[in-house]
């Protein structure tokens, strides 16, 4: 279970997320979204104790700033851009992430071969990561953040750069993973695509949460993307309004 | 041309930006270190300089000083940024985008070169202006000196970027041909550094310093470096003439530089973009590691894999078994000849070692090269200690071999008594490990992040300078003062002493900062 407790991060005099508060309980596939630069990169960053914040965000009952050790145990972070290691082979950097989570030999290939072969990155695992597409390195990121079980996947912009087949076979996982009570929180704009995946949706806009709640409550008869769009508009009101 | 300007402001604000604070908040207090350590290194330059220029005088030839200035410039700037201009034309991210826009090739190539040639100039600088100041002070002020050697401090650097561009070209017009572009482009570039650092020592034998003193400057050296010789001519005798030659000396490697770029900007930079698919056939291993050999096997395989990242570090090695095998035959012959006694001939070799090793470690640089990886790396369970770790001991043992293979040569040509050569191993070792100790912390203190190409995430942040600077001033004081004492006012302070002193120090300073890493390391370590 992942539980926010007001959330603040500034960067110098720039509030990038402010007072943020919210619980994704075991199991849930929750999106988070947003315009450009709300929020949702920075959020996502402090729970993967990437960055120091102000507030308590809890990832199964442990506290990422007091036991950020113990948190990242159990969490995977996919960064929105596939920065890897170029200069080592696929199967290089996959075993560099198992020597981290400590997974031992017999256990490592299974998984490897499980999840790189049913997205599609497999026969190119000896070869060297300087040579792969954009798309072949987030594959190869979404088999690394998968490979230690996580119990909580924080996922930035997981589809971009996917090929179809690729794309479909990781919903799938997805969906397999979240019923395995493991949770999985991450921000996206393909709305249509989280409408379709997603039980829980929380919309974040200028770093505040504009609300949060199961998709079904927050989309009721509407699609996603114009219940977004109303509150993106809303918003906008209600700014040129205080402006005035 | 327009185009050109603003780009090349880009990339020289850029680079300032990095070394001194993006933080209008940080940039006073890191203005002043940085002037603070400048001005210490030009001072102890100058002070050698001072030396050198007092035997010079002593014969009625004291203008030489102005000439082996130059020529000192000439090899730092070789060794220095020599293999940069690889990184500035032919391996820089901005290739794509900038190919995509409309802008004339020639502005790109003209930005990048000035770019380069910025930092070039700054090195240049840091051992010209002492050798001006030095010969100044032994010859008369003319206002035609003045003004020439005002005018080509600008342009000294050309002959470092012609050099540079020629061997950039050459090694990646060789790469493009390979599969394993990497690795070639490694091997060459070892290849062509190890041939300078040859060259220069070849070049600076005191041979040359015998003829400097007996019959002046050598022809071969007026032809090689004929750039230096007309200014050190043009400024001594004032003859505009002279001055003139080096001006069209300056242009024309420039416009050398400038049209061998041109000519392989694109057809190098296109190749490099077509990555090779690697053997798919070979079988995978799953083989499990510890976490810390783990990230020691990255650390290795970072190193190895960037030819910059590599040559910066391993030309200062090299130059380390150079200086041994130099200074050990040189050593022997001033003391055969009672020009030098043994002690100071043990700490020439001793305190230069220290500032070769302590001068180049990788971990100055070691979380800048990370990029933007470092945020993927922070996101795992890897501790702080373990970091460091593998980060400092990478450092310390890419040297170690170096330092006791530099040592025993030096040790085995130049007979010294026991204690001395094991003052000689502990002080060597000791300094790589503080060093790397330290520029680690800088490096935690001054990432920089956010590059365009390796060179600038290896030699072109504040931690690099802060530890390139600390290592050339902490080791230099130390021969002035061991000199001093000597000369000066006869002290006759023992080198096992003098080194023991020093090696309390040392060890004093690597507990503070392991103390300090300890404290305050885990801080700078989230903030970045």
């Amino acid at each position: 279970m992942l539980e926010i407790f007001n959330l603040t991060k500034k960067y110098n005099e720039k509030v990038a997320v402010d007072n943020l508060s919210l619980t994704v309980p075991d199991g849930t596939i929750c999106a988070f979204i947003g315009p450009n630069g709300a929020g949702k990169t920075t959020t996502l960053k402090s729970i993967a104790g990437i960055i120091d914040f102000e507030g308590q965000i809890m990832i199964d009952k442990i506290d990422v700033s007091l036991h950020p050790m113990e948190a990242k145990k159990i969490l995977a972070y996919v960064p929105d851009n596939p920065d890897l290691y170029e200069h080592l082979k696929g199967i290089g950097y996959l075993n560099f992430i198992c020597d981290v989570f400590g997974i031992e030999k017999a256990e490592r290939k299974e998984r490897i071969e499980v999840y790189a072969k049913r997205l599609g990155i497999y026969d190119d695992l000896s070869s060297s990561i300087s040579s792969y597409s954009h798309g072949m390195k987030q594959k190869l990121t979404l088999v690394s953040a998968l490979i230690h079980k996580p119990k909580l996947l924080l996922l930035d912009e997981p589809f971009v750069g996917l090929d179809p087949v690729c794309s479909h076979e990781f919903k799938l996982i997805m969906r397999e993973l979240a019923d395995s009570k493991v949770t999985i929180f991450y921000s996206t704009h393909v709305l249509d695509v989280a409408e379709k995946i997603c039980d829980n949706v929380a919309i974040i806009k200028e770093g505040k949460l504009v609300a949060y709640d199961t998709m079904q409550n927050i989309t009721k008869n509407e699609g996603l993307e114009q219940v977004f769009l109303e509150m993106a508009s809303e918003s906008e009101d209600k700014t040129d309004e205080s402006r005035n | 041309m327009k185009v050109a300007i603003d780009l090349t402001i880009i990339y020289i604000k850029q680079t300032l930006s990095q070394m001194l604070s993006s933080r209008k908040s940080k940039l006073g207090k890191n203005l002043f270190f940085i002037g603070a350590m400048f001005l210490v290194v030009v001072f102890a330059i100058g002070f050698a300089f001072y030396g050198v220029a007092e035997q010079f005088s002593a014969i009625g030839q004291g203008e030489l000083v102005l000439f082996v200035g130059l020529l000192f410039s000439i090899f730092t700037s070789l060794l220095v940024n020599v293999n940069d201009a690889q990184n500035y034309y032919y391996k820089n991210k901005d290739y794509p985008f900038l190919s995509s826009l409309p802008i004339r090739q020639i502005y790109v190539i003209l930005a990048k070169y000035f770019s380069a040639y910025f930092i070039s100039f700054v090195y240049s600088f840091v051992i010209v202006f002492p050798a001006y100041i030095v010969y100044f002070i032994f010859n008369p002020v003319t206002v035609p000196a003045v003004l020439y050697g005002i005018v080509a401090l600008f342009l000294l650097p050309t002959f470092s970027q012609l050099v540079g561009s020629i061997f950039a070209s050459i090694i990646n017009l060789i790469t493009i041909k390979f599969k394993n572009k990497t690795l070639v482009s490694n091997i060459l570039t070892i290849i062509f550094t190890v041939a300078l650092i040859a060259f220069i020592f070849i070049s600076s034998n005191s041979d040359l310093m015998t003829n400097l003193f007996t019959s002046g400057i050598p022809l071969w050296v007026k032809i090689i470096f004929s750039q230096d010789y007309f200014l050190y001519s043009a400024m001594t005798s004032g003859f505009v003439i002279d001055f003139v030659i080096f001006l069209a000396i300056s242009i024309a490697f420039a416009c050398i530089s400038i049209g061998l770029i041109t000519i392989s900007y694109k057809k190098i930079n296109t190749k490099m973009q077509s990555a090779s698919s690697g053997n798919r056939k070979k079988a995978l291993s799953f083989k499990q590691n510890s976490i810390t050999l783990s990230l020691m096997k990255k650390e290795a395989h970072s190193f190895f894999s960037s030819a910059v990242y590599m040559i910066n570090c391993l030309s200062g090695l090299f130059l380390l078994i150079a200086l041994s095998i130099t200074l050990s035959i040189a050593g022997n012959n001033m003391t055969q000849t009672n020009a030098l006694p043994s002690e100071l001939i043990a700490c020439l070799y001793v305190f230069s070692a220290s500032m070769v090793v302590g001068m180049i470690p990788p971990s100055a640089s070691s979380i800048s090269i990370e990029g933007k990886k470092f945020l993927l790396l922070k996101s795992l369970p890897i501790s702080f200690e373990k970091l460091c770790i593998s980060k400092i001991l990478f450092s310390f043992l890419i040297s170690l071999p170096f330092i006791v293979i530099s040592n025993i040569i030096f040790v085995c040509i130049f007979p010294l008594p026991a204690t001395t050569i094991l003052m000689i191993f502990l002080v060597t070792i000791l300094s790589s490990l503080t060093f790397s100790v330290l520029g680690f912390i800088l490096n935690l203190k001054w990432p920089r992040m956010n590059w365009q190409n390796q060179t600038q995430a290896v030699k072109q942040g504040l931690s690099v300078f802060l530890t390139v600077a600390i290592g050339m001033a902490s080791n230099l004081i130390p021969i002035l003062l061991y000199f001093f004492l000597y000369f000066e006012i006869d002290a006759v302070l023992g080198i096992d002493l003098f080194i023991l002193i020093y090696l309390a120090v040392l060890l004093i300073v690597l507990a503070s900062l392991i103390l300090l890493l300890a404290k305050k390391g885990k801080k700078m370590y989230v903030k970045i």
